[in-house]
């Protein structure tokens, strides 16, 4: 097995046999010719045939990219026009008594070299642009085709690179990826392939090519960008796995994407999505939450080797909600702990951490630090749909002081004139058996609910989560667990407050059911489980 | 002679395909001529080459002279 690495252009997996596209390419030769309008009528019915190609080439990319990208061929056609490419064509051509091919070749390069030159590195992948028209103004001059056929079979196409044009006119059906030894990301070629969905590793070197052969067997990682030609055993079904997990992705993408979180007979319920980092918002997106059910703050303090700032945190929390475009954004405060490694909060080390001084017992005891991310919070609320939630909730008077520091955090800003939305919604944690047990005393006070239920299976089984010796006495699914649940949802719904499930249980698809027969109004889940859950609520009846 | 300065506000500047559809644009006033003036020289803005090698970033002033 040997591998290569390039530049992944669409993450998706391929493996199939390879075939080395060899460019039928007409060599140009520096011709003498003595009738000079004969020569400048030949490079006027190759433009004409040029332009025509491009408009069939234009259609297909239509079809294949839509408009927006599809133009690289209306401009394509209108470069072969350009007065000074032109210009410099038919004044070689006079000047030197040359063929046409020669001049156009000549011109290529010079407009080529012209862009190659700029400090731009999308001005520098334009020169591709320039080579692949002239190099179809040369082929129509010697009447030769492009691209010869590929065989039947599906392939994956290696080249030393591709044109744009030529990328468009890939038959989908017949290509399963395409590698290339040099090009650029800001290539059209590249921007084409994103957009026909075709796994591209684009700049893998010049030996890739001297060693593959047509008929070898390849793997290609799109994400990566790696390339494994023969590859063993190991890399073979690892590869072969993640093209079939992604391949089932797509399928429910395809089919749920858009559609209600709605049993068979009508009940419906909210899934949102859990997320670490504002770099994660795509996912939330792509996956179709209805919303970001728990946003951890953490990341903010554990990427920084200080305290973060409220404008960092401003900003932070800013571009969530408004990349959320409305969508409910429910922030945690901070949930770190002397098992989290955030050297500056200089946490004492402790026998039990999970037992110990963290999360919100920090924010109560250094308000200072609580009152930098309210504010951040309160500033950010106008910016979207803001809930905050407080983690590690167990008693009523904690929950007394929290509201009393969000209230005068609240005072302090509208004294500066800051805006802030009156639409906010205040949740807490169930996490510890207490708040479960005195969900009903902890209701009234809050706007929702959301139970953590990693934490709260820990802690109700009186079990460590990272022991794996005691793994056996460990039951996700017991009954003690979700009894709580259920106690809480009763006692938040009698008070008006709604609740969710952030746990790894929200996307157990055993429970969906059960949580919904509970009457959970919420469940939140990685981005990846979106779609799963989906389908698991609207497989449920209810009524059964 | 009409004139007008504007200022160039997509974030990758005049790339490929806002240059060529500027020399479209220009190109269907067969009578007229358009320059476009930008950091010091002067382009034909029927001409998508010279539009594109002239490299306008965001933020950039242009003239646009139509004569």
């Amino acid at each position: 097995m040997t591998i290569f690495e390039g530049k992944g252009v669409y993450g998706a997996i391929a493996l199939g046999k390879i075939s080395v596209f060899k460019r039928k390419e007409a060599s140009v030769k520096r011709t003498h010719v003595d009738d000079i309008e004969a020569e400048k009528k030949r490079v006027e019915t190759a433009k004409s045939k040029a332009t025509e190609q491009l408009q069939e080439i234009y259609s297909k990319a239509l079809k294949e990219v839509g408009e927006a990208n599809a133009q690289i061929f209306e401009i394509h056609m209108m470069m072969l026009e350009d007065d000074d490419y032109n210009d410099s064509i038919m004044s070689i051509i006079e000047t030197q008594s040359v063929n046409a091919e020669y001049a156009i070749a000549v011109t290529a390069d010079n407009f080529a070299e012209m862009f190659a030159s700029m400090d731009d590195a999308y001005m520098q992948a334009r020169s591709a642009d320039v080579k692949d028209i002239s190099n179809r103004m040369i082929s129509c001059l010697s009447g030769t085709e492009g691209m010869s056929d590929i065989s039947q079979e599906k392939v994956i196409i290696c080249a030393d690179d591709l044109a744009p044009s030529e990328t468009v006119l890939l038959d989908k059906e017949k290509v399963l990826a395409f590698v290339t030894a040099f090009g650029s990301s800001n290539s059209h070629t590249a921007i084409l392939a994103r957009n026909m969905n075709i796994p591209a590793v684009i700049g893998v070197g010049e030996e890739f090519l001297q060693t593959a052969k047509s008929g070898d067997f390849m793997a290609v990682d799109g994400y990566t960008g790696e390339i494994f030609v023969n590859p063993d055993e190991e890399t073979r079904s690892r590869l072969e796995k993640r093209q079939t997990e992604d391949e089932e992705k797509k399928r429910l993408l395809q089919e749920l994407k858009g559609k209600e979180n709605i049993t068979l007979d009508g009940k419906k319920i909210n899934i949102y999505a859990n997320i670490g980092g504002v770099d994660n918002i795509g996912a939330v997106l792509a996956n179709d939450a209805g919303g970001i059910g728990l946003f951890r703050s953490e990341f903010l303090y554990l990427e920084s080797s200080d305290f973060p700032t409220e404008e960092q945190q401003f900003l932070a929390y800013k571009k969530v909600l408004e990349s959320m475009a409305g969508k409910k954004v429910i922030i945690r405060t901070l949930d770190i702990g002397a098992d989290k490694q955030v050297d500056y909060f200089n946490l004492a080390k402790e026998e039990n951490p999970a037992l110990g001084y963290r999360a919100i017992r920090i924010c109560l005891t250094r308000p200072e630090i609580f009152k930098t991310q309210l504010r951040a919070l309160y500033r950010a609320s106008t910016y979207g749909n803001l809930g905050i939630m407080f983690p590690m909730i167990t008693s009523v008077s904690e929950l007394e002081q929290i509201l009393a520091i969000c209230d005068e955090v609240k005072k302090e800003l509208c004294a500066d004139g800051v805006m802030i939305s009156d639409k906010i919604e205040l949740g807490i944690m169930i996490e510890t058996p207490a708040a479960a047990i005195i969900s009903d005393r902890l209701a009234p006070m809050v706007d929702f609910f959301s139970v953590g239920t990693n934490d709260l299976t820990q802690y109700t089984l009186a079990c460590d989560r990272q022991n794996a010796a005691i793994e056996s006495f460990v039951d996700t699914h017991h009954e003690a667990i979700l009894r709580l649940i259920e106690m809480s949802a009763k006692n938040a719904h009698e008070h008006g407050a709604w609740i969710g499930i952030c746990g790894e249980l929200a996307a157990d698809t055993s429970l969906t059911e059960t949580f919904l027969r509970m009457g959970i109004d919420e469940l939140s889940v990685s981005p990846t489980f979106v779609l799963k859950v989906r389908d698991a609520v609207r497989h449920c009846d209810l009524s059964k | 002679m009409v004139s007008k300065t504007v200022q160039v506000v997509n974030a990758e500047g005049m790339h490929m395909r806002p240059a060529g559809i500027i020399a479209k644009a220009a190109k269907a006033h067969p009578d007229s001529e358009v320059i476009m003036k930008v950091n010091g020289a002067e382009i034909k803005a029927k001409a998508v080459m010279q539009i594109m090698a002239a490299g306008i970033k965001k933020g950039t002033d242009v003239e646009v002279f139509f004569l």
